[in-house]
Formats: structure tokens, sequence, C-alpha cells
């Protein structure tokens, strides 16, 4: 699976009509599953295709079809959405429903002459995703050399003129590293950059020493803060995904008030997620599970888009699902409890979010902190969630020289 | 659009939330001590005049009122 929700351009930025109207204004698409990297946080556990993938007819009505709903972006992600025969065909009919498209790559053998292909049909924007400097990178990305290409197709978009941004995971280990990772994508031609928590899904919950713990928030955030600073100075902007927040003392500096602050999750009010098999949920990433609303291929888009209850849950949410810290929280009725992905992987249900920095301050002037510890691991399929329990603890006093 | 669709989608908006003038932090709209700060919310800083937030606060409000006028 690749990262998710680009930068904010105009068509992208969610109105008030919108909002009242429930416009499907952003669809990430899966278009395929099949992938030429083994990312130990990959949450769709990429690799293979799946069964039945939409065919390139099936594909082409979907987007007639998302075009007719008012969709105004659609990135194709994967897997690695390339490896699909007719992934130009596609970009081209996103393109001529006059609907953007953007794709989120690894870049793992995607060729100059491909990326000038997609230029020329109608890609408006690549995402390249860049985890770490090459040691950390080629790790968390399973294949050696999958670091070069990444660089290697940033340059490529610079030479060609297609505006090129970067998707960067937080782990735990690529915190210290953060500064020279930005140092390489600027020398790369990157010009945006957005950074997303590792979320407990699929790969990262077999490899759960990688996942960030919640207080490590009072070290990202002051850092992130800083590289956004230091980045904008250097012609690149440093973005939040869905999952960085909440609320706390940086929420003016990425967010708003140009951009506006955080507005809660908008899986199934403007957002979509399609799976190549064309099971349709409110965001890419949600656990199918839970979340999948049927098949494109089965019910026309309007009709589950209207009617399922899976796309409907946060519609004319208020606080009363919330739960946890967040049921408290000063921010609850506009937050909702952040990133309903991030949430529910951890706990199998939405509404309360460790990963906030709101609440990770407001914990410490307790003197507490919370850490995620695996109970339950999960099972060997696309977009699986295991289960975490949270601890509450005493924030461990400073030594002397620490 | 096909039969069987219901009633148009209806959605929520957010609530509307503003920069407390003094510690630059968000609060409900109509708040007057600041939750995070205990200052006046609505007393204008030298932070929040530097910081630019003023002006950005003002391009803010406009689109809030074209948005309201076209929803």
């Amino acid at each position: 699976m690749t990262e998710t929700m680009q930068e904010d351009g105009p068509r992208r930025r969610i109105s008030l009509r919108d909002q009242l109207d429930c416009v499907p204004v952003y669809v990430v698409w899966e278009t395929t599953l099949a992938c030429n990297l083994k990312c130990i946080h990959c949450g769709s556990r990429a690799g293979h295709r799946r069964t039945e993938e939409l065919s390139t007819d099936e594909c082409i009505d979907v987007i007639r079809q998302l075009a007719e709903l008012g969709t105004r972006e659609i990135s194709i992600i994967g897997g690695e959405a390339f490896i699909r025969k007719d992934w130009l065909t596609l970009v081209r009919a996103i393109h001529d429903h006059g609907i953007d498209c953007t794709m989120q790559t690894g870049g793992y053998k995607l060729s100059r002459a491909m990326i000038e292909a997609a230029a020329e049909a109608g890609l408006l924007g690549l995402g390249v995703s860049v985890d770490g400097l090459e040691p950390l990178h080629d790790r968390l990305r399973g294949v050696a050399g999958s670091y070069r290409e990444a660089l290697r197709v940033l340059d490529d978009c610079r030479e060609i003129g297609l505006v090129a941004s970067v998707n960067s995971q937080i782990t735990a280990a690529v915190m210290p590293e953060l500064a020279e990772v930005m140092d390489v994508i600027i020398e790369a031609g990157a010009k945006y950059w957005q950074i997303q928590l590792t979320v407990a899904m699929g790969n990262a919950v077999d490899h759960d020493d990688i996942l960030l713990q919640p207080y490590e928030l009072t070290t990202l955030m002051p850092l992130l803060a800083d590289l956004h600073c230091r980045g904008r100075e250097r012609g690149l902007l440093l973005l939040p995904g869905n999952n960085i927040g909440y609320f706390g003392p940086y929420e003016a500096l990425w967010r708003g008030p140009e951009r506006g602050y955080y507005g809660g999750c908008p899986a199934g009010q403007n957002a979509i997620g399609l799976e190549a098999d064309g099971t349709i949920k409110g965001c890419p990433s949600l656990a199918t599970q839970r979340y999948g609303a049927g098949s494109v291929r089965d019910t026309p888009i309007a009709e589950l888009w209207a009617n399922h209850p899976a796309l409907q849950f946060n519609r004319n949410r208020g606080v009363e699902d919330l739960w946890g810290f967040c049921r408290e929280c000063y921010y609850a009725e506009a937050c909702r409890g952040g990133c309903t992905w991030t949430a529910d992987s951890l706990f199998g249900r939405r509404g309360n979010n460790p990963y906030c920095h709101h609440r990770v301050l407001k914990l410490a002037e307790r003197g507490i902190r919370e850490r995620i510890v695996k109970v339950e691991d999960a099972p060997p399929l696309p977009f699986a969630t295991g289960r975490f329990t949270l601890i509450e603890e005493p924030i461990p006093a400073a030594r002397d020289g620490a | 659009m096909s039969d069987g669709q219901g009633a148009p989608p209806q959605g929520r908006t957010a609530p509307v939330l503003i920069l407390c003038r003094q510690c630059v932090q968000y609060v409900f709209e109509g708040t007057v001590t600041c939750p995070h700060c205990g200052g006046d919310a609505r007393e204008i800083s030298e932070r929040y005049r530097q910081g630019g937030y003023l002006a950005s606060e003002t391009i803010l409000r406009i689109e809030r009122i074209n948005d309201r006028r076209r929803g």
C-alpha cells in the first residue's frame, strides 16, 4: 500500500457545500494489489494481484460514475499502480473525465519513459515514498536499491517538469534522520513532503517494533515544526497527513489559517477508497472487514454512496462514539477522534486516538504517558488489523545526563 | 444517477474554530478566555500581529462568508 492524501491543491479543498452535500471530492484507488516492493509496514500486505481485479472497461465505468458524483481528484495507488498493463489508459480516462489524476508510487522500476508517458496521458503529480536514508528505506521497503530508485524518479520528474512530492512514513527508526531526509529530497527536487505516522495494520502489526509510541510525539512534533519552517525557506512544503495532529501548538503552523484546521476524518463524507476488486470504502486504508461497503462491480457507486451504512459513519457523527481521552477532550466535537484508520486499526473501534499531540501534552501535564502493546496478531489478509492495548503509565523521571 | 439511491446524502460541517490571538492555538468561535493560555482570546497580541495571523484571519473570514453565501 502506498501512502495517500497529497498536497492540498485548490480543487482538493473541501468547501462547506462539499461537506453538506457529501461530495466525494477525493478518491484513492488501489488499482492493483500487485507490487514489486515488500514493505514491512504495508497495511494492505501488497505483493500479488487480487484474484478478481476490475477490468479496464469496469475501471473506465468507475471513473465515469465518480465524475458524475463530483469527484475532483483520483489518486491511483497499489500495490504499485504502474504494474497494471492498462495504467496509462486509466490515467488518460481520469484526465479526460475532467478529474485530476495523481499517482503514489515506491518508484522501483518506474522508468523515465514511463513517467513521460504518464505526464503525456494527463498525470498531474507523482508522490514518491521515501521512508528514511538508504539503509533504513531499503530495510523498510524490503528491496535493496529501492531508495536509489525513488530518488532517481524524483530527479526524472524534475527534468520532465512533473510535480513531484515525497511521502514519508514515520516509524520509530526514522526520527533521528528526518532532517537529513529533508536535505536529500530537496536536493532531488521535491516541492511537497507529506508525513504520515505508520499505522498498526497488516505487515506493520507483524513488525510492531517499527511503530512509534504515542508519547514519542513529544519529540516528533517539535522536530516536524522545525523542519516545516526550515523546509519552507528552501521551497519545500511539509504537509501533515491525516494522522498527524491534532490541535497542538503547531496546528496553526502547518494547517492554517491559510489551509484551515483539522476538520475531522473525511472518510465516507468527502473521500472514497477503492480496492482493486471493486470493494468500496470511505478511506482506502480502513479495515475491509469493518468498512467494506460492497462492490462497485455489483451496485452503482451512487447507490452505495447514498445508502450503505459503512460509508455513512462520519456524515452526521457527533461525539457519541468517542471514548477514552477523546470523549472528554476540548476538541472532541471538531476532531472526532482524528484519523479513523489509526484508532480503529489499534483497537478495532474508532473514536479514541492516542496519537494526538494535544492529548500527549495534556497527559504530560499530569505526569502521564501512553504506550501501546500488541495483544493479538493480524491475520494474513490485506488491510487486516490485530489488537493493541493502551498502557497509561507515569512518565519516567529523566536521568542525569540523559 | 441510478434508481434506488434514496435521499441525497447530507453531512455535517465541522464547527468553526478560530485562533486565540494570544497563544495562537485553536479555540471555538466566541471563546473569550482561552482554555490553553488563560488569556483574552480576542485581544490581539504582538505575536499574533507579527506572525501575520491577523492578515490570514481576515482572508479566512472573507472565505467563510463566500463559502456560506455559496452554500
